[in-house]
């Protein structure tokens, strides 16, 4: 097989294919930390994409509550499960995953380390809901961070990957990764519904459609991302915990860019499972509540303390720079290559030409009303 | 064997105590008579060496398969009694060990294969264990049970055998369980295969829903194209009304199978007593010849290959259990 190089485990990995990076690659940062579980991306990628008939248990954006939810059941347990223990080792200043991949763990009859999940594995898609670590009780309900009892939101979509396990499985080449700006589809004239590509993928982000009888899988909304615009699910986020863009490899990241200040300059965002060996091109800010650091360590490799520090010195005050790239969040639905912060009070996103598409406060304001008011004669409360 | 030895043989043989010249005695006299049987048969072999060659009846090549001409080829009745007359091939399947992923446990059982034709058409009959048919793939754990006969130019490379080379295309016909159950019963639908199933709508076809049902592929399909993905692709596998339970395709390759505009392969499939009999049949004039469907024509040979896709084992695609490649013959 040949070897290919991938930043996030520090290594270079076997791959089914030649390194081929596009010209330039789709991403996207998600901060876990404002995510409400409202499930508006869930609900606005269902009705763009998923509504017909074959499709009905298919959420190309889903998102679950960790530690116990799943969506198809068990997901992340399974493939670790199947993995077995692992190691990153410490080289130098940096962690190098010294473990298997799922290319590299493939017995030798298969392309993939993977399994097929069945239907029952999609029929709880909100398993988990909200459920705590552990259960509550008196003795241990009380708040001090990081909080011992806990649970987070992780919204998912088809991370786009650098080396997608989905098209190496593929024996007849029907999905492809788009040179022109690295998103990942299935060929839905190709595809003969052989399902490879629902085992090999670890995230489980691709999906048969029981009716059509072949393969599909979220598209990134190209058609809006091709004008420049975000995908559906990152634009309708509520909880403002997305940024839309760009990302380069690591050695040309570009500082202006919000997407590399994140992932590359601060290291604030990190990938999800990269001991997989796929480099996913969706990047999460890991929660900063959550007291069991092995479990994030597992999610989202060693990165996570470092992730976490950095996110709380920027909450502090004591990072401008950073605070600017996080709150452009869905600050607006075009595509933005630069940000800049403007003296100190503001943030700016530039389009790919220039462009000024958006200037937000980097705090917004306070306004207190006063309780009674007088031009309309009425009281308010509780009233933000 | 003289009457002499024999006696000594069954002496040795009875329970009866030997004696000790008995015990030398008997290996020998086996191993001369042996001897004595292998020297006829070399002798027999010798003989038929040396006699001068006579001229064949007919001048004909040989081949793997030979299919016979028949007055009217049953293009998709496994039962016709043509069958009875025609000669029966077995022919083994394999593993498949050439391209990843692979299917490497294999049939113990090898396949049947028949092969008729008229002056339309070829037909193949294959005959196949599955004692546990598989006819639906509707659920995503669900594979059905195929079969398909591959054709190309002979000779051809061994590596043919994998969907043809560049250079010598195989026209495949590809016969699937599913595809048959569409056609016997109608579309293989979600609620056959989730009978609880609900729903409230399907955008954009208002008041289609009646009593949290939802509607029947088939009578939406057209109404609602862009919401079935590959249909609105013209992906021949997504297409609700199906014609024939066998699809005619052309291969220059692993990974390179295309479907072939005009699908006029014909074919049904009988199970019977943990069986799958199946008739694959193609025009012999190709009516795809543009994008290399092959022409058969009587009294040529041609490569051929069998493969079997057992579903209740995960079989599909390169998962599968391929014969070698073949010659046939159209007597
Ligand atoms: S997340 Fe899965 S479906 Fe998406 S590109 Fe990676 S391997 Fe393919
Ligand atoms: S819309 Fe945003 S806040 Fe709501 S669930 Fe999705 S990612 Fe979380």
């Amino acid at each position: 097989m040949p070897k290919v190089y991938n930043w996030q485990i520090g290594r270079e990995m076997e791959y089914w294919y030649e390194a081929a990076r596009p010209k330039r690659q789709a991403g996207a940062v998600f901060d876990t930390n404002k995510c409400i579980a409202c499930q508006t991306c869930t609900v606005a990628c269902k009705t763009t994409w998923t509504s017909g008939k074959g499709q009905e248990y298919m959420y190309w954006n889903n998102v679950e509550t960790k530690p116990w939810g799943s969506y198809p059941l068990a997901w992340d347990v399974k493939i670790l499960d199947m993995l077995g223990p692992q190691r990153w080792v410490k080289e130098g200043d940096k962690y190098v995953y010294r473990g298997l991949t799922l290319f590299e763990a493939a017995p030798p009859s298969e392309r993939v380390l993977g399994y097929l999940p069945n239907d029952l594995d999609y029929a709880y898609p909100n398993r988990g809901e909200d459920e705590t670590n552990e259960p509550l009780n008196f003795d241990r309900f009380y708040l001090r961070v990081p909080h011992d009892i806990w649970f987070f939101y992780l919204p998912r979509i088809c991370n786009h990957c650098t080396y997608p396990a989905c098209l190496a499985a593929c024996p007849r080449f029907a999905i492809y990764k788009r040179p022109e700006d690295g998103i990942v589809l299935v060929d839905q004239l190709r595809c003969r519904g052989y399902r490879e590509c629902v085992k090999a993928c670890p995230y489980k982000k691709v999906f048969y459609n029981h009716v059509t009888r072949v393969s599909e899988k979220c598209i990134l909304c190209y058609p809006a991302v091709e004008k420049g615009l975000w995908p559906r699910c990152m634009r309708t986020c509520i909880g403002k915990i997305r940024m839309f863009g760009y990302i380069n490899p690591p050695e040309n990241a570009d500082p202006e860019n919000p997407l590399d200040f994140l992932i590359h300059v601060k290291k604030v965002a990190l990938p999800l499972l990269p001991q997989l060996g796929l480099e996913p091109n969706v990047y999460y800010v890991p929660p900063i509540h959550v007291r069991n650091i092995d479990f994030l360590r597992m999610l989202f490799g060693p990165g996570v303390e470092h992730a976490i520090q950095t996110y709380r010195k920027a909450m502090s005050g004591r990072d401008i720079e950073l605070v600017a790239a996080l709150v452009l969040n869905v600050s607006t639905d075009r595509i933005m290559t630069k940000f800049k912060v403007v003296g100190n009070s503001e943030v700016a996103g530039y389009d790919e030409n220039g462009h000024e598409v958006v200037r937000v406060p980097l705090k917004e304001p306070t306004i207190v009303r006063p309780f009674f008011d007088e031009r309309l004669q009425t009281y308010r409360h509780n009233i933000t | 064997m003289s009457v002499r030895r024999r006696r000594l043989i069954a002496r040795v043989g009875s329970k009866i105590a030997s004696t000790r010249a008995d015990r030398l005695l008997f290996p020998l006299l086996t191993a001369a008579s042996l001897a004595s049987i292998l020297l006829a048969y070399f002798y027999r072999q010798i003989e038929a060496a040396l006699k001068p060659t006579q001229p064949a009846a007919q001048e004909q090549p040989a081949a793997d398969i030979i299919a016979r001409r028949v007055s009217k080829a049953p293009v998709s009745d496994p039962e016709s009694p043509v069958w009875k007359d025609t000669p029966a091939y077995s022919v083994s399947l394999y593993d498949q060990s050439i391209v990843r992923p692979l299917k490497t446990a294999r049939p113990n059982q090898p396949i049947t294969v028949k092969a008729v034709y008229d002056d339309e058409w070829i037909v193949f009959r294959l005959s196949f264990r599955s004692e546990k048919p598989s006819k639906r793939s509707v659920k995503v754990a669900e594979f059905r049970d195929a079969c398909a006969v591959l054709l190309a130019r002979h000779p051809a490379a061994p590596e043919a055998r994998f969907m043809g080379t560049a250079d010598n295309p195989a026209t495949i016909l590809h016969w699937k369980a599913d595809w048959q159950l569409d056609v016997e019963e109608g579309f293989q639908d979600l609620e056959n295969a989730f009978p609880n199933v609900t729903a409230d709508y399907y955008p954009p076809l208002k008041g289609v829903v009646v009593d949290g049902k939802p509607p029947k592929t088939v009578d939406v399909a057209n109404k609602a194209v862009m919401y079935f993905p590959a249909l609105n692709a013209g992906n021949p596998l997504s297409e609700p009304i199906k014609k024939t339970p066998v699809e005619k395709l052309i291969g220059r390759g692993p990974g390179t199978l295309a479907t072939l505009p005009a699908q006029d392969a014909s074919g049904w499939g009988l199970w019977r007593d943990g069986s799958w009999h199946v008739v694959l049949a193609k025009r012999l004039k190709a009516t795809d010849s543009a994008q290399g469907e092959i022409d058969v024509e009587p009294g040529k040979l041609y490569a051929c290959a069998f493969s079997v896709w057992f579903g209740s084992e995960g079989d599909r695609g390169s998962r599968k259990n391929p014969s070698m490649l073949l010659t046939l013959l159209l007597q």
